[in-house]
């Protein structure tokens, strides 16, 4: 069996905050192959971001990994000092966040950032030739005038255009595995289509192990192998695209493909999940969706559902399936 | 800011012990200027209008805890019955900073345009004179005293409140439910004191509220360069002026008024951190937990 | 990132602005305000003659709008009365004093920025530790004493009782005298240098620096606690985790970049920082007879010498008003986003 690049086993990060402990993420788990792509996909909150965060290791300061494994290249980082950790970022994994105009420092262009990340990343010195390679990756991201990007302070730039810039940054360094945290989100709908057509023509051509969080299951079905369902921080269902998708397990998940709107449907009121997310400092017994599941039995809010393989490589956590 | 922000920020200040110490002195100090005169040892000594000429210079005992001054008086009551004055000055300076500069910003932020610029302009102006300099300008054209002193910084600390409230109301004036009032037509005074003011006024009303341990500093300044409150009164920085021709044989004159100050203004200071921090929603996220980045 | 020429020319047209709104402001204060703005130029006892020739000087007798253009024409060309205390034009009183002045802000304002910007800094990295709290609680301490008593307590302790600094005058006459020392600049620390006479400069140098020290500690306080408040905003700030997860080193990001986000809105406040460490300089120079404009303006607040005391106001109004800009300007060569 070859060796995966991204294996995240029984992950648990816990908030620590003036008004309590908020229990992020629990139990989480799931690994991502050479050019497979995984969407972890949820409401806001649930806690997909704290989980690619984590794999990069930029967690904020109140954030705490209680439990589990981070295997990037068979090294859990979770494990290593911070020095050893700055090695890892970049080189063997790299992020794209959700607004591209935050990410950038607003005092330094674009070629001073990127070209910074090349030089203490690839070690090169000369600055001919990291301007070279910095026009380079530009180029690679699509951008049409790499030149002026090079040159441009992050606000003489449009959102797209800074995108394209982050995952030029980001893949410059040539990383293993990509977080791509909610992408598109902030921008338009004809944008959003370029951005993800690049992300899978860079998966593709790179090899990349491409983590892509979104609240989206449309965004999803376009970009993914496999889906990770979440919901308060805890994992659903995960499988392969086609399989969640077409065959839904979790009550969840099925009403969240219910959400999606859709073209061909006559035009009806959109559709919504009733109740809200849970207290995450007050987590319910049971399973954290009983309170808003139409299917809800009294098992469900006694007892949390273990996560159990019903098809091969499709997991669900619910009462209703059993081994 | 809402009440929900108060918890919190109060929360904060509990779990971080030198904020905690500033609220102390805060809570310590209105204690003191609302009891002063009620609760200084020797009364007719704290007011100035006695001399015991017996007990010039007297170094801190017991019976004079800060000493006596070169009339004889009570140091430690004379101290005390100044916090009384601080407290005035203080509460004086930011409330009248107040009536003058909320209406400003809130009707050049409403009506914005020609108008507004041009009153922004004008609070710009004030605020190109260095702390301090414009109140002694006016403190000496309109005399010392304590009214005076009052007047004199008020009018050099409007232009803060009032670009505080302008930022505020620009924001809020957006919002729909101004707009609906403004549809509905409401009367644009209306609109202003009663639908914009009351969301505009917490932040600038907590930030005066901190502010008053600046103010007493800057009366401070006004009294020992001779433009503030007059003698007898025992405004803190005029009774370290008093000592300071007889600083090399009675240091404690000078001293303790001094030492007050500044206890008093760390605490206003502390504080203000501590709140200043709280306010802002990020900070608010990491000051729990302090791990490197 | 150079500023553009536009740039400087719309803050040089600013200051011209700003100038002329602080001699209306001067001049509403000094003849708009007071029932009888004569009896407060006619000097501490005066005269009916000298209130006569008052109303004169002052075109009382005129319109106020006549009035105003009199006074502005008045500052512009330099003619900014005569002082009751020294019977000198207060112009040429108040530039003979500048230099003094100058050296002693410039060397607290230098003493207090290069130790509150650092120590600001490393406050905001040792987040919530010790050293954190011991810089929290010097700053604001630094931000909350009166300056003059201070100035009062450094000298009684420093040059009274332990008898280690002089507690006054900027340098020793006899060592001028037998050194036969010139000013040039005015600028004692400046000039013994340049002469290479280093027993001025050392008997100088002795007597600013308690006078230079006391003065520090406000906009030391006001430079450290700024830097430590923006320093813990931008340490949190997206763009600094993006560059951390990127993969920068810790250092580059903390020394290159954040260091520079943390600056660019310190030094937009030093001009304010400024602003206090020069009328900290009104009480300081008083206590340590240091013949600066401070001591001028205070001896002047003291007798009621009121010309001298508007001229010394507009002159370090005007010389404010001038700090700011070059502030901005290096703010705006720092943070291209900056924009009139």
């Amino acid at each position: 069996m070859s060796m995966k690049p991204l294996v995240v086993e029984n992950l648990t990060i816990h908030y620590y905050t003036l008004e309590g402990i908020v229990k992020a993420v629990r139990g989480v788990s799931f690994s991502v192959d050479k050019g497979e792509s995984v969407c972890l996909v949820g409401e806001s909150g649930s806690g997909k971001s704290t989980i690619g965060l984590a794999i990069v290791g930029a967690l904020p300061a109140n954030a705490r990994v209680l439990s589990g494994k981070i295997l990037v290249n068979n090294v859990d980082i979770l494990e290593l000092s911070s020095k050893e950790l700055e090695k890892i970022r970049g080189r063997s994994v790299s992020i794209i966040f959700q607004d591209p105009a935050a990410s950038f420092n607003p005092l330094f262009t674009v070629g001073q950032m990127l070209s910074d990340v090349i030089r203490y990343k690839l070690g090169i010195h000369d600055k001919e030739e990291l301007k070279k390679k910095a026009i380079e990756a530009l180029k690679n991201a699509g951008l049409p005038d790499p030149e002026r990007v090079y040159n441009s302070y992050p606000h003489e730039l449009s959102g797209g255009m800074l995108q394209r810039a982050a995952i030029a940054v980001a893949l410059s360094t040539r990383p293993d595995i990509l977080i791509a945290d909610e992408p598109t989100t902030m921008l338009d709908v004809t944008l959003q289509a370029q951005i993800l057509d690049l992300l899978q023509e860079l998966r593709r051509k790179l090899g990349l192990a491409l983590v892509f969080i979104t609240h989206n299951l449309g965004v999803a079905a376009g970009v993914c192998d496999k889906i990770l369902v979440i919901y308060a921080g805890a994992m659903m269902e995960f499988g392969p695209v086609d399989e969640v998708l077409v065959n839904p397990l979790h009550p969840y998940t099925r009403k969240l493909i219910e959400c999606v709107p859709r073209s061909s449907v006559r035009v009806g009121r959109l559709k919504y999940i009733p109740g809200s997310l849970p207290d995450l400092r007050k987590l319910p017994p049971g399973c954290v969706f009983a309170p808003r599941c139409e299917e809800a039995m009294d098992i469900c809010r006694e007892k949390e559902p273990p996560l159990i393989e019903v098809k091969p490589g499709h997991f669900v956590a619910c009462h209703k399936y059993k081994r | 800011m809402i009440p929900e922000d108060i918890r919190v920020i109060f929360k904060l200040i509990k779990t971080n012990p030198v904020s905690m110490a500033g609220l102390v002195i805060v809570a310590a100090f209105l204690v003191v200027g609302l009891l002063a005169p009620f609760i200084t040892p020797y009364p007719q000594d704290a007011w100035g209008d006695v001399y015991h000429l017996d007990q010039r210079y007297q170094p801190p005992s017991w019976a004079h805890p800060f000493g006596t001054d070169e009339m004889g008086r009570d140091m430690f009551s004379r101290v005390i019955l100044g916090a009384r004055f601080s407290l005035i000055i203080a509460v004086g300076v930011v409330g009248l900073a107040l009536i003058i500069g909320i209406p400003i910003g809130l009707i050049a932020g409403y009506l914005g345009g020609k108008i507004g610029t041009t009153l922004m302009r004008i609070t710009d102006m004030f605020l190109a004179f260095p702390p301090l300099l414009l109140a002694i300008a006016l403190a000496a054209t309109i005399g010392r005293g304590l009214t005076n002193t009052i007047i004199a910084l008020a009018i050099s600390w409007w232009p803060w409140y009032t670009r505080l409230i302008y930022v505020q109301v620009n924001s809020i004036k957006t919002l729909p439910y101004v707009d609906a009032a403004r549809i509905v037509g409401v009367h644009p005074l209306a609109i202003m004191f009663r639908h914009i003011l009351p969301n505009a006024l917490t932040p600038v009303t907590v930030q005066a509220a901190l502010d008053m341990g600046s103010a007493i500093l800057e009366a401070a300044g006004l009294s020992f360069l001779g433009v503030g409150v007059t003698p007898p009164t025992p405004e803190w920085g005029l009774l370290v002026t008093e000592g300071w021709s007889s600083i090399n044989i009675a240091w404690w004159i000078s001293l303790f008024p001094g030492l007050a100050i500044l206890i008093t203004v760390l605490g206003f200071n502390l504080l203000a951190d501590a709140v200043r921090e709280a306010g802002d929603p990020r900070l608010r996220r990491i000051l729990i937990v302090g791990r490197k980045l | 990132m150079p500023v553009s020429r536009e740039y400087i020319v719309k803050r040089l047209i600013l200051l011209v602005v700003v100038v002329f709104g602080v001699l209306i402001i001067t001049f509403i204060i000094t003849r708009v305000i007071p029932a009888h703005p004569e009896l407060l130029w006619a000097g501490a006892h005066p005269t009916e003659e000298q209130i006569e020739k008052a109303r004169e000087q002052l075109h009382l007798n005129d319109p106020i709008y006549i009035q105003l253009l009199y006074y502005l024409r008045d500052f512009l060309v330099g003619d900014w009365g005569v002082s009751w205390r020294t019977r000198q034009p207060v112009l040429s009183d108040i530039l003979s004093a500048l230099p003094a002045t100058l050296e002693l802000v410039t060397t607290a304002f230098i003493i207090a920025i290069a130790l509150g910007i650092p120590l600001g800094a490393l406050a905001a990295l040792k987040r919530n530790t010790w050293v954190d709290h011991v810089i929290r609680i010097v700053s604001v301490l630094g931000a909350s004493v009166p300056v003059f008593w201070l100035a009062l307590i450094f000298q009684l302790v420093f040059s009274s009782w332990l008898g280690i600094l002089p507690g006054a005058k900027r340098v020793d006459e006899f060592i001028v005298l037998e050194t036969g020392f010139k000013p040039i600049t005015g600028f004692i620390l400046l000039d013994s240098l340049l002469e290479g006479n280093f027993a001025v400069f050392v008997n100088a140098l002795h007597h600013i620096i308690l006078p230079a020290i006391v003065l520090a500690f406000y906009p030391f306080g006001l430079s450290a606690r700024m830097t430590r408040a923006i320093m813990t905003e931008v340490l949190n700030e997206l763009y600094t985790r993006s560059a951390l997860a990127w993969g920068l080193p810790r250092r580059v990001v903390i020394y290159k970049y954040a260091l520079k986000n943390t600056l660019a809105p310190v030094i937009a406040s030093l001009g304010l920082s400024f602003g206090y460490t020069i009328i900290g300089a009104f009480m300081v120079e008083l206590i340590f007879v240091w013949p600066g404009i401070g001591l001028y303006a205070a001896m002047a607040l003291l007798s009621y010498d009121y010309p001298a005391i508007i001229g010394s106001i507009v002159l370090v109004a005007i010389f404010y008003t001038v700090i700011n800009m070059i502030v901005d300007i290096i703010h705006a060569i720092i943070d291209p986003r900056v924009k009139l």
